[in-house]
């Protein structure tokens, strides 16, 4: 077996799919062994382990149209090769296919859904999905899209008095509207993402010297229709929270007078939950019942949790993944029920670099975990063993010890 | 001073565990990083009644409570630390009981440039009691019977360093091999004889040399087999400076099969074949009439004759979150061989035991591992004069970082 050298590359791969086309080179070793391989190919045309061993050099040279053709030819012919799936949505991914490269990564298969493999490939696929939206909101911000009469783009709410501990309630709220209209049929919502895409893209246009909202606001550019917008006012002494909200009509120009809804701090989302009802009912759309107990469900009844959550999503729009990662996780923490967070969570996984280096893995598997294996195996002989799993006791332990060693999943081992 | 080097340790342990900054642990690191930290935290219980006609029943028990820990060194090394703490008695006309750590175990791993050179070093380190006093001796040498199959056998012995050195390669298709050898050199400590007079004891060392052989093959099902070879030297124990008992070496066989009919569905079978050379007569507990001992002298006489073992069992995926098993063991021991025996004494040492049983495993959390175990014992010994049942039962908790 061929096997390239996997952390050499990371960077410049890491380089490659953050749009850099710097670095894009394997360097005088890679051509090199690109050629070895080549001509290997060459004299085994249907030998897949040498088309992937290709594949991979060219992904990492940048040369992506050569790594998707050797890929291709390598899945026709072993279509079980787990790491083929993971080497051509990276390959997609360089060429900006992102619709392909979603259809790459769901093809690999985890030998367990709730693993740390398979939580990052899921989280690889909703940062393809943030992309689509960044190049659908650098497009929007070039060219705004036609009025749409029908959408509702929901703005952030505007927190009022203590920002510092609730000041990103606005985007929670914002991102829970929208998760409820979406819940029901013939609601059409502007996602958050892409209105927070969006809004990041105006950002580096006026950093730039150009302001395109000067010629359309965010909800325009959008193609909204409607806009849905208010505040936010908790005041923690009375332990009350109030929210005012109002809709707009972006076709006319008429803003509706404010609606407000008020109660204590926990039983925030039970307002929300209010507010979206309201806001269905004002556009007359019609609730079947199914819906209806959708929209109603609470993802979380702690309001600590749902702020920390909150917290979670301005650092994951801010690109901070290490601090969203924390806060979903302290949102767990203090309401383990709150699946939301841990659904969340999984888009802060998922980097190139631990795509590649599963990838690695699987690559490596083959002759390393059996190599592994046996040295373990062969060592636990020659000393006293580790206590008491598989020590000298000879109990039934000494089965059930190996049969996890080697239950242990590819490279699902944590 | 031997708890108090035990907790040092532990606490440093801990202490390198998080030395690293939490927060920037993610599973997408670990990916790439491997296992941060490794803790198990485990309890044993094994109960055995032993009848003999003309001989009070004799109640065996032991709990063990081990700690253990692992924490990956770099790309390619491991370090393990075990820390036992241990519960055992025997009862018969009179109860002997004790309560306390075993002996600590530290043991590195090692391959250079992750290349198929594994290099071990281990190192018993004493903190448990191998002085126990009167009341305590019976069980101290009642537990290392082998018969019994006590998860530990010894509260406390000398300082032991070992070191190994494997070499192993897969070849490209389906098997893997390798050989090895290893070196122990067992530390004297101080015992208390009959009469509570302090003797110096010094353990023979030991080497080891092993080959194996593994294969792996792949279609509709996983069938996995492997056969290893080792060989056990054993050097002359010492007593107040004298040679005073030479174990006989031993070369071992053990198989292993496992067959994955689906995933969450396999079958591991074991085969563990123990060939025991002659061991000097001299200083050896293993002779004897079994009509004139009672139990707990029976149980004191620990004899290393030939062993057989196999062990099967079935695992099954239920609901997608819990591994469920069941096994079955069975154990033959033979009796003690002795070179050019003088005394022409009855060797002792054979009989049969039996294990069913099952298990469970789950994980807690995405971090946290579940393990529970219970089997029920029963066997005889020397040709049916001794009836044993017995009860097994075990729960870890394992928690990786």
């Amino acid at each position: 077996m061929s096997l390239v050298r996997p952390f050499f590359v990371l960077p410049i791969l890491a380089a490659l799919l953050s749009g850099s086309a710097a670095g894009a080179s394997g360097g005088k070793g890679g051509e090199q062994e690109i050629a070895r391989l080549e001509e290997k190919s060459a004299r085994a045309p249907e030998n897949a382990e040498i088309l992937r061993d290709l594949g991979l050099l060219y992904l990492d040279a940048g040369r992506f149209d050569k790594a998707m053709a050797r890929l291709k030819k390598a899945a026709r012919l072993d279509p079980e090769e787990r790491t083929l799936p993971l080497l051509l949505g990276l390959c997609h991914e360089g060429r900006r296919e992102w619709a392909g490269a979603l259809d790459a990564y769901r093809l690999y298969r985890s030998d367990d859904r709730s693993s740390a493999v398979a939580r990052t490939v899921r989280g690889r696929m909703n940062r393809v999905v943030r992309m689509v939206y960044e190049e659908r909101a650098s497009a929007l911000a070039a060219e705004p899209a036609p009025l749409s009469p029908g959408l509702l783009a929901v703005r952030p709410f505007e927190v009022i008095g203590e920002t510092e501990t609730y000041g990103n309630l606005g985007k929670g709220i914002a991102e829970q509207l929208i998760n409820d209209l979406s819940l029901v049929k013939d609601f059409p919502v502007v996602p958050r993402l892409l209105f927070e895409a969006l809004r990041a893209e105006v950002e580096r246009s006026r950093a730039a010297g150009r302001d395109p909202l000067a010629v359309a606001s965010l909800d325009a550019m959008l193609g909204a229709g409607w806009s849905l917008g208010g505040t936010i006012a908790p005041r923690e002494e009375d332990d009350e929270i109030r929210i005012d909200y109002f809709l707009a009509n972006n076709e006319t120009g008429e803003v509706s007078p404010p609606s407000t809804l008020s109660g204590p701090l926990a039983d925030f989302l039970a307002l929300e939950k209010r507010l979206a009802f309201d806001v269905i009912q004002k556009f007359g759309v019609p609730l079947a019942e199914g819906e209806r107990r959708a929209v109603a469900a609470v993802p979380t009844r702690h309001f600590r949790a749902f702020l920390a959550y909150c917290d979670a999503l301005a650092a994951e729009d801010r690109g901070d993944s290490d601090a969203a990662r924390a806060l979903y996780a302290q949102a767990r923490r203090l309401d383990p029920s709150f699946a939301l967070a841990a659904e969340r969570a999984e888009r802060t996984a998922g980097s190139a670099e631990a795509i590649r280096a599963i990838a690695e893995a699987e690559i490596a598997y083959p002759t390393e975990i059996r190599t592994e294996r046996r040295l373990a195996r062969s060592a636990g002989l020659l000393l006293p063993a580790p206590f008491p799993e598989r020590g000298e006791a000879s109990d039934l332990s000494n089965v059930r010890a190996a049969a996890r060693a080697d239950l242990v999943i590819r490279v699902d081992r944590p | 001073m031997k708890r108090t080097i035990a907790r040092g340790a532990a606490a440093l342990l801990l202490l390198l565990a998080f030395a690293e900054p939490a927060l920037a642990r993610s599973d997408e690191v670990r990916l790439v990083d491997k296992l941060f930290l490794e803790g198990e935290l485990g309890v044993s219980v094994r109960t055995w009644t032993l009848r003999k006609d003309g001989s009070p029943d004799a109640k065996v028990f032991e709990i063990a409570a081990p700690a253990r820990f692992r924490k990956p060194v770099g790309a390619h090394g491991d370090l393990v630390l075990e820390l036992p703490g241990v519960w055992a008695s025997i009862e018969e006309e009179e109860k002997s009981e004790y309560r306390g750590p075993a002996d600590a175990r530290l043991s590195a791993s090692f391959r250079p440039g992750g290349a198929g050179t594994r290099v071990g070093i281990f190192v018993g380190i004493p903190i448990g009691a191998s002085k126990v006093g009167e009341e305590e001796r019976a069980v101290a040498e009642a537990v290392a019977d082998r018969m019994l199959g006590l998860p530990i056998k010894r509260f406390g012995e000398g300082l032991d360093v070992g070191a190994s050195l494997v070499h192993g390669f897969a070849l490209p298709r389906s098997l893997a091999l390798s050989a090895g050898g290893g070196y122990l050199r067992k530390g004297e400590y101080a015992f208390l004889g009959s009469g509570g007079a302090e003797d110096e004891y010094e353990p023979g060392d030991e080497i080891f040399l092993t080959a194996g052989i593994e294969g792996e093959w792949d279609g509709a099902m996983l069938f996995r087999a492997a056969a290893d070879f080792r060989f056990r030297m054993f050097g002359t124990d010492k007593r107040s400076g004298e040679d005073f008992y030479e174990e006989g070496d031993e070369a071992d066989l053990l198989l292993d099969g496992m067959l994955a009919l689906a995933p969450g569905r396999r079958i591991d079978v074991r085969g563990f074949l123990v060939f025991k050379g002659e061991g000097s007569e001299r200083g050896a507990f293993g002779t004897g009439s079994i009509d004139s001992l009672s139990i707990e002298r029976y149980l004191r006489r620990g004899m290393t004759g030939d062993y057989r073992e196999f062990t099967a069992a079935y695992t099954h995926r239920v609901a997608g979150w819990i591994d469920l098993s069941a096994a079955a063991r069975a154990a033959d021991f033979g009796e003690y061989a002795v070179a050019n025996s003088s005394s022409g004494a009855a060797l002792l040492g054979s009989g049969r035991v039996f294990e069913i049983g099952g298990g469970a495993e789950t994980d807690l959390t995405a971090r946290l591992r579940l393990l529970l175990r219970a089997a029920r014992l029963f066997g005889e010994a020397e040709g049916g004069a001794v009836d044993l049942t017995g009860l097994d039962l075990g729960a870890a908790i394992r928690w990786n970082y």
